[in-house]
């Protein structure tokens, strides 16, 4: 019987992963970046560089799907095997829980099952899409942070919006099960928001097309969703800028004196460009809350999709009636997109006037809405019949192959192969077995 | 009731008074209007651009770019030696040599996937039945909605959300501000006379051409 549990989720931007034991999530940027003086940095390298000037990136999670292994196992090797490293274990003697996106082509969970067992050898493994991990954890606390009623996971319907890097997730859970027939994906996400900002700020101000990163932090720093987006407009479009406050300043970095940018409130311009303070300074107004506006009206870049309300309005169409209304009164919001300020007030506003006048509308981040799927994962590592009741031991698979292992992860199959109506089973077994001696 | 929307295609140039046509000669007629009134002064004539297959070729690309990771394609090897702990010769199964030997990106993966799986249409001939059933009997379409099962995944496509019921709000694409303009060469938007001067001069035909 392994001794640790190790449980990662594999977003496109960071890996979220931590052994259950200590219960502390490592985050760990999930790419590698080539810095302009030429410095290739894998994973957690990252953390050190100050100077992301014109870096370039590439990332093994493609639209949140786990696509290319070769720049993975780059990553997790340094991750998980470097004796440097604090998440270093030994495979063969660890248990992974692995998260992935929900709807992934099977190939590429085949390959997943195949790298994890064949080339890292963890002893046992369970891959989930990540969104099921949520009932694990005590959403109760959540809703009535000072008197929660008792709880015993999972927590039965749980409505999931996963806004991450690359796309917007709706995923209701009932009973701690994915209903798949519902859900239902946005493309847009944090990534595309990023862009976005960088092509607004690039036609007005400063040519940032090749400051991917900087971007980024002026988004995660500037950026907030509108409640009132027409009268927002029309007060970036009338007043001046010093009496109005929504405009902010963002001072861009000093990569000569190593200064980091930060953001400020506005000061007007007193001197001219080129006067004695040799700061850069980026100003910023309906970019603020236009940016992430696409997030709540895809429709108006173009793109053939409805915002997160409308979606999750959709999303409810495809499971039984009698669940909609504790569906919607359970939303929980995860993802990096959940942090920016002023998301749980518009969902909220948006989605009151679509839902049934007699239903309840709960909408709730939690604390960190970016490690939360985490530490799901923990709580349903800790219950460790159910774990073991899900996992497939190393022995297993290389008995029974990787189909076999497919289908139990997607619980077709709850038990070893010969107990089951499940010919096509064991004529794949046969197979493999075959392919093994021949090895 | 299936839907039938009108896609954009190159032929939809209103004001031409004809058309190509791929139908045989006979039936060409039906096609469009060979009508024989006059060519409509270029001020009356609607401004289509707004909904051709360039345009719409236009927003497809600027979506593409806005989910890159990079400005520029950027190639960056990895894999020069091993991490320490690890001997990098240890011999490795057939599977995972040709995972990592591969360089399929999703769009591929998505590809293959949907020629194992065409669920689309399967998913699409599933609601129409279901559709069918409802309209028979009501005791059946409360049977149908109380369906246990969760069902199979819907594959990267089908659970795509569908549009949007509201209407587009349109931008200038200089400034922000809502675009009560149009272009009349590319049918860009822009908020008024400062703004159009600006797009005619720097960004006009040009961005995304």
């Amino acid at each position: 019987m392994p001794s640790t549990t190790l449980v990662v989720d594999n977003g496109s931007y960071t890996i979220k992963a931590g052994f259950t034991t200590d219960k502390t999530c490592i985050t760990t940027p999930n790419c590698i970046a080539r810095t302009r003086d030429k410095r290739v940095l894998i994973g957690q390298q990252l953390e050190n560089c100050r100077d992301f000037g014109s870096a370039v990136f590439r990332r093994p999670v493609e639209k949140g799907y786990l696509v290319n292994w070769e720049a993975e196992k780059e990553i997790w090797d340094r991750t998980f095997l470097d004796s440097e490293s604090k998440l270093k274990c030994d495979p063969r003697n660890t248990t992974l829980l692995l998260t992935e996106a929900p709807n992934a082509p099977s190939t590429l969970q085949t390959n997943c099952d195949q790298m994890v067992f064949e080339e890292y050898e963890f002893s046992a493994y369970y891959r989930c899409v990540g969104p099921t991990l949520i009932p694990w954890n005590n959403i109760n606390t959540l809703y009535s942070p000072e008197n929660p009623p008792p709880f015993s996971p999972p927590a039965e319907v749980v409505m999931v919006i996963d806004s991450g890097f690359s796309h917007t997730h709706i995923t209701p859970i009932i009973n701690g099960q994915l209903w798949n027939t519902a859900v239902r994906r946005i493309d847009i996400g944090g990534k595309f928001l990023t862009n976005y900002l960088k092509e607004m700020v690039s036609t007005r101000t400063w040519n940032m097309m090749e400051e991917t990163y900087l971007i980024n932090q002026v988004k995660e720093s500037v950026c907030y969703i509108s409640t009132n987006f027409n009268e927002d407009l029309e007060k970036c479009h009338s007043m001046k800028k010093s009496a109005n406050d929504i405009v902010v300043d963002f001072v861009l970095p000093d990569y000569n004196s190593g200064k980091a940018g930060y953001r400020r409130p506005h000061v007007p311009k007193k001197h001219p460009a080129f006067g004695g303070n040799d700061e850069q300074v980026m100003e910023l107004s309906d970019e603020r809350f236009s940016v992430p506006e696409l997030l709540f009206t895809p429709q108006d870049i173009g793109l053939a999709q409805a915002g997160i309300a409308e979606t999750v309005m959709q999303s409810l169409e495809g499971v039984p009636e009698r669940y909609r209304s504790l569906l919607l009164a359970n939303i929980v919001v995860i993802g990096g997109n959940a942090n920016i300020a002023g998301f749980l007030e518009r969902l909220e506003m948006e989605l009151r006037p679509l839902a049934p006048a007699e239903s309840v509308v709960r909408i709730v981040k939690p604390d960190n809405p970016v490690t939360y799927t985490w530490q799901g994962g923990v709580a349903l590592a800790g219950d460790k019949a159910e774990i073991k009741r899900r996992q497939v031991t190393r022995a297993d698979y290389m008995e029974y192959g990787s189909l076999w292992c497919a289908k139990k992860m997607a619980g077709e199959i709850s038990s070893v192969p010969g107990t089951g109506p499940t010919g096509a089973v064991e004529k794949e077994n046969r197979s493999h077995k075959k392919k093994r001696m021949e090895d | 009731m299936p839907t039938i929307q009108v896609l954009p295609n190159t032929s939809t140039s209103s004001g031409a008074n004809w058309t190509y046509s791929n139908l045989p000669p006979a039936l060409a007629h039906t096609n469009s209007l060979p009508s024989n009134t006059a060519r409509a002064p270029r001020s009356k004539r609607a401004n289509n651009t707004e909904n051709t297959a360039a345009r719409q070729r236009q927003i497809n690309s600027r979506i593409l770019d806005l989910e890159r990771d990079n400005y520029r394609d950027a190639v960056i090897v990895v894999g020069k030696g091993g991490v320490a702990g690890r001997s990098s010769s240890r011999n490795k199964s057939q599977n995972v040599r040709r995972i990592l030997a591969s360089q399929k990106t999703f769009a591929n993966h998505l590809a293959d996937e949907e020629a194992l799986h065409p669920t689309p249409a399967v998913v699409h001939r599933q609601r129409v039945e279901e559709e069918d059933a409802m309209d028979l009997d009501g005791d059946l379409k409360e049977g149908l909605m109380n369906i246990q099962d969760p069902g199979q995944p819907l594959g990267y496509a089908a659970s795509a959300s569908k549009p949007s019921t509201k209407p587009k709000r349109v931008f200038c694409e200089i400034c922000g501000y809502w675009g009560k303009y149009k272009c009349q060469k590319c049918s860009a938007r822009y908020c008024g006379l400062q703004c159009g001067g600006v797009h005619s001069e720097t960004k006009c035909n040009k961005f995304y051409a």
